[in-house]
């Protein structure tokens, strides 16, 4: 009832908006053009032409097409299926005519919205928009010979890497359980191996990457800081490609190919590490810490992508993914009569489909299946524990776009998420009495919702985009609620209704162009979350729970503003200065450690509930020509927060509170065999609690926290290298080698502090501050053959 | 306390591998100015006096020894203990088995079920606690075994009935006589009967960490010696106090600890426990090597 009348309302709103506009008129003049196959120069005949902000044609059974339009500059995207779609940027004075050639490739005509694939600033009307491809990632540092997607969206400004060893980001002073990251459209909830070395996307299958930190359009939502959405290859439908890389810590293969020429392809990617046999004696070496722990442990990881494509027709595209992957780790120590094994991993299995519908629009539908699962086991003489830590989403979504009247590009769909989560799950014995931690809670949830965005050329110098989002959300049973200290309780049924809550989310993005190359972007986002990872440690680990909003955990809630200026000043050369200001409210930490949450009770009883804020600017520059390629981010910004039970209630910084955060970037091509990559990378220090002294309690020496987070860690800086060597550039088979440094003056970063306790001779002691650094200086060499 | 470890907080297992692939170095840091507090260390127990030690804390990054130490004691402060509605002024003691050896003692004893406060006077400020000695808790059996491979080390266990109406909280002490002037928690002392409420349960007693100035601490129990065993039934408070103490004494500013990992005290204006013990006591003498 509550939805229908939303729709309808949503719906008349959207008619007296666009009732209230006119089309804006004058000289018209004529853009003439032509689309033939590059190949055999054949005419495509029914190939779309389409121009941000008006509308669109599709070539005639000559492959000819005429579109009027005022003076301005465009961007035209002509489009076929099965070809790959070319951008061009013309400036219409007069009559023009035009011709364009496709080349062949299977490439997914996703959605009508043009999504540029140039590197101009001033096209989006989303301010916050940055898009990676993978010919950008070529030109980052490939560490221990794997480029890494995860690196290069922590070189974007205001992405801030929380350093070695940790697998979380923040963007724009959000914690790292706010970014949402999705591989074709389903939700991959840790994206790291080896502790944040290492992303789990292997960059051999990726097509391209999107990262949206502000203006975030409404068909997107569910996450408070950002969305990172990685496309992956379709498969080639007319050759067999794919290339393998042998390298220090891992080895993988990618192929790819038709099953069916131009009918049905595939994609798959294996990967393995070998981090037990090769690092371990390669730590030996550079770092003097003895490995003795390692002689009786065990670490790997693996991951596999495999995806079917299947062109039903000239409208109708089906696509099935795959993803596992899983770290191991165990150890063994026989004189303490311990042994203990963690893994953890994501698996995903999701369908998309396109249709091309009437008029030009597209449908597009989502279906998944993603499930994250942590599990550890350990025993230690006659006391045994293990710990199940999990959620398990499934999915589905569909989006329809295109054009209301003739020129607001719109979206419109819904989505519904079905998730379990099985937050702590702790069984243990001593001797033979098993301890009783509660029942092994599972909490469910049901989120839903829908949207209406819309981008509308307002003047010819103004673009808007508004959007809004409705969510009903749900914690359903079984749940038990304790009411008191008492044994009071009411006893939810499975899939029972604990709590319901609806929330609206308006979205604008408005882009005034007062120069073709100058653009101003504001934006205004509300987002709600409903999920919330309440760190167990101070570090982002594998083991962080997730928990679902409930009666007692509100769901978080964010406003962000801001506001920029982006400029193209040439082809080459393009800056841009964004301000932001996010309000974030109902933010959780936990009050303990993950198994002090036993209890017979509800974990939302060890969760403190709090406020964050986060403002700062971020300037980007990026250079560019056949040569050289330099871009630098460099972001100012504090992030600061505020629980009640910490600390009186009073504000204080963020952990990943860094007010300077730079990254520089700069890719050489010294010939056409060589290629040399660098990152440097520099951030503030990040804040910690220092102790206030010592207290002298039962003959030992306790800390005494002072104010939290109120000193800073030494700065974090790095460079990192690496040199592409081209062996052999035959038509279509390259075979490579990669050097890479990582850490190139082995900068001790500081990964966390200790103190420790200093016993010297007559009963003296003193204590010591020291600092744990994680990856010192790391030569590798990979190589590359590419078919 | 490497069960405790295993059984609380997984992720110091990271934490042992993380720190074999790095390294170390000191860290000169910019040491800020300290805030001087009252740290109180006091208790209560059935049929003893009531004991409570001052002290201040001390800057953070010195050399000290145990002379300087006593630099920090506290011995002018007014102690005031209140019960029923009876108001005590405690004395100030010398008592060398303490350290700093000097406790503010009562001449009344503890009562089960009673209620204490306590208010310390010092330089204008006012530090106050409150406690309550719960009923003690029948230990139902106590055994030591032998560790395997080893000599002549020894571990207890320590079998007893949670009490299935009252919620329980439970500290374990043991003093080794002879070498040891006062009870030490053992080194898994804080119980939480949310475990195993109303049910009989055997926990392992491993000696404990003894003294700062004890530099060969951590050692087993030996044979030839005269164990008094102390089951302490306490408050959520006086757990909890236990619990962050004894987390404390392991993990300092350990990342993978908990983002909370600070003393759980029950003293306004002023840091440190003042608990109210419920305690049942019993003693075993280690005479042969194996189990019993």
């Amino acid at each position: 009832m509550g939805i229908m009348k939303f729709l309808n309302y949503s719906w008349l709103l959207l008619i007296y908006f666009f009732s209230s506009f006119q089309p804006i008129s004058g000289q018209l003049y004529e853009l003439k053009g032509k689309v033939f196959n590059a190949d055999n120069n054949e005419a495509l005949i029914g190939a779309n032409i389409q121009i941000k902000g008006h509308k669109g044609t599709i070539t005639n059974e000559h492959g000819s097409f005429l579109i009027q339009l005022p003076k301005g500059t465009y961007v035209v995207r002509i489009s076929y299926l099965g070809f790959q779609p070319l951008h061009d940027t013309l400036q219409l004075y007069g009559p023009t005519e035009k011709k364009y050639a496709l080349k062949e490739g299977s490439v997914v005509t996703d959605e009508v919205v043009i999504q540029s694939t140039s590197n101009r600033l001033t096209e989006s009307v989303e301010p916050g928009m940055v898009q990676i491809s993978g010919k950008d990632l070529d030109k980052l540092p490939a560490l221990l010979g794997e480029p890494d997607i995860m690196h290069a969206i922590k070189l974007s400004p205001g992405v801030q890497s929380a350093g070695d060893g940790n697998t979380g980001f923040y963007v724009r002073g959000g914690s790292a359980d706010q970014n949402g990251i999705y591989l074709d459209n389903s939700t991959v909830y840790n994206p790291s191996h080896v502790l944040g070395f290492i992303s789990v996307f292997n960059a051999d299958i990726i097509e391209n990457t999107s990262l949206i930190k502000s203006g975030m359009p409404a068909n997107y939502g569910g996450r408070l800081s950002s969305v990172i959405n990685i496309k992956t290859k379709a498969g080639n439908m007319q050759d067999y490609h794919g290339s393998f890389t042998v390298g220090l810590i891992s080895s993988k293969l990618y192929v790819e190919g038709p099953i069916v020429k131009e009918k049905l392809s595939f994609m798959a990617s294996v990967r393995r590490s070998y981090l037990d046999e090769i690092i371990k004696p390669a730590f030996q070496l550079v770092s003097d810490t003895e490995a003795a722990l390692f002689n009786n442990s065990q670490y790997h990881f693996y991951d596999i992508n495999a995806k079917l494509n299947f062109q039903i027709n000239t409208n109708n595209y089906l696509s099935a993914h795959f993803y596992q992957g899983t770290d191991k780790y165990s150890l063994r120590r026989t004189n303490f009569g311990f042994s203990n094994g963690f893994d953890w991993g994501n698996t995903i299995f999701g369908l998309n489909s396109y249709h091309n519908l009437k008029n030009k629009w597209f449908l597009k539908n989502t279906l998944y299946i993603t499930r994250y699962n942590f599990n550890f086991a350990a025993s230690q003489n006659d006391i045994r524990a293990s710990v199940f830590s999990g959620i398990h989403e499934y999915a589905i979504k569909s989006t329809l776009s295109g054009k209301i009247g003739d020129f607001a590009d719109s979206k419109t769909g819904f989505e519904v998420l079905y998730r379990e989560f099985f937050p702590n799950n702790v069984n243990a014995t001593a001797s033979d009495v098993e301890l009783d931690f509660g029942t092994n809670t599972i909490y469910k949830s049901l989120e839903s919702s829908l949207f209406l965005n819309t981008t509308i050329p307002v003047a010819i110098d103004w673009t808007v985009s508004a959007g809004i989002r409705y969510t009903n959300y749900m914690h359903l049973g079984p749940y038990t609620e304790f009411l008191s200290e008492q044994e009071d309780t009411i006893v939810y049924n499975n899939h029972a209704v604990v709590k319901s809550y609806n929330v609206l989310e308006p979205r604008l993005s408005v882009k005034y162009s007062f120069h073709p190359d100058y653009a101003l972007k504001l934006a205004y986002t509300r987002n709600n979350q409903f999920i919330h990872q309440a760190p167990t440690a101070n570090v982002t680990l594998p083991v962080d729970v997730w928990i679902t909003s409930s009666k007692e955990i509100l769901p978080q809630a964010g406003d962000q503003y801001s506001a920029g200026l982006f400029v193209d000043f040439t082809d080459n050369l393009r800056s841009s200065i964004d301000f932001y200001y996010k309000d974030m409210d109902h933010l959780v930490e936990l009050t303990a450690g993950i198994i002090d949450n036993f209890s017979n009770k509800n974990i939302e009883d060890n969760l403190a509930e709090g406020r964050g804020w986060s403002y700062g600017a971020e300037m980007f520059t990026e250079w560019t020509n056949p040569k050289h390629n330099f871009s630098s981010s460099i972001t100012l910004s504090r992030t600061l927060r505020q629980f009640e039970e910490f600390k009186q209630g009073r504000i204080y910084p963020a952990k990943y509170d860094r007010l300077l955060d730079m990254k520089l970037s700069y890719a050489y091509t010294l010939s056409e065999k060589l290629q040399l990559n660098s990152v440097f990378v520099f951030a503030s220090g990040e804040a910690l609690t220092l102790p206030n002294g010592w207290a002298l309690l039962h003959e030992n020496l306790i800390i005494n926290s002072g104010e939290k987070n109120a000193f800073r860690l030494p700065p974090y800086h790095r460079l990192d290298l690496s040199l592409v060597w081209n062996l052999k550039a035959k038509q279509q088979r390259d075979s490579e080698l990669i050097f890479s440094v990582f850490n190139v003056y082995n900068r001790p970063n500081p990964f966390y502090i200790y103190f420790v306790i200093d016993y010297m001779p007559d009963n003296r002691f003193s204590i010591q501050p020291k600092q744990v650094s994680l990856f010192p200086i790391l030569p590798s060499i990979a190589w590359r053959y590419k078919f | 306390m490497m069960n405790k470890l295993l059984i609380k907080n997984p992720i110091y297992l990271i934490s042992l591998v993380l720190v074999t692939l790095a390294c170390e170095k000191e860290l000169p840091l910019n040491i800020p100015e300290y805030e001087q507090l009252v740290v109180v260390e006091g208790m209560v127990e059935p049929g003893e006096k009531t004991r409570v030690l001052l002290s201040l804390t001390a800057p953070f990054f010195n050399d000290y020894d145990s002379v300087s130490m006593l630099d920090y004691r506290l011995t002018t402060a007014k102690v005031v203990m209140r019960y029923d509605s009876v108001s005590e002024v405690l004395r100030l003691t010398k008592n060398k088995k303490y350290f700093p050896p000097f406790v503010y003692e009562s001449t009344s004893r503890g009562e089960t079920g009673k209620n204490y406060s306590l208010e310390v006077t010092h330089g204008g400020d006012t530090i106050s606690a409150s406690t309550y000695i719960p009923k003690p808790t029948s230990i139902d059996s106590l055994w030591y075994e032998q560790k395997p491979d080893k000599d002549s080390s020894f571990y207890f266990r320590i079998q007893f009935t949670d009490d299935p109406a009252t919620k329980d909280y439970y500290i374990l002490f043991t003093r080794v006589r002879g070498k040891e002037q006062k009870f030490y928690p053992t080194r898994t002392a804080a119980y939480d009967d949310a475990l195993f409420s109303g049910k009989q349960v055997t926990f392992r007693m491993e000696r404990g960490v003894t003294s700062v100035l004890d530099v060969n601490d951590m050692q087993s129990y030996r044979l030839g010696d005269i164990v008094v065993v102390k089951l302490c039934t306490v408050n959520k408070a006086v757990y909890e106090y236990w619990n962050s103490y004894q987390n404390l004494l392991i993990s300092s500013a350990n990342p993978f600890s908990s983002p909370s990992n600070e003393l759980e005290s029950n003293i306004n204006n002023g840091i440190g426990i003042f608990g109210g013990y419920g305690a049942t006591l019993d003693t075993v003498v280690i005479i042969k090597k194996g189990d019993e």
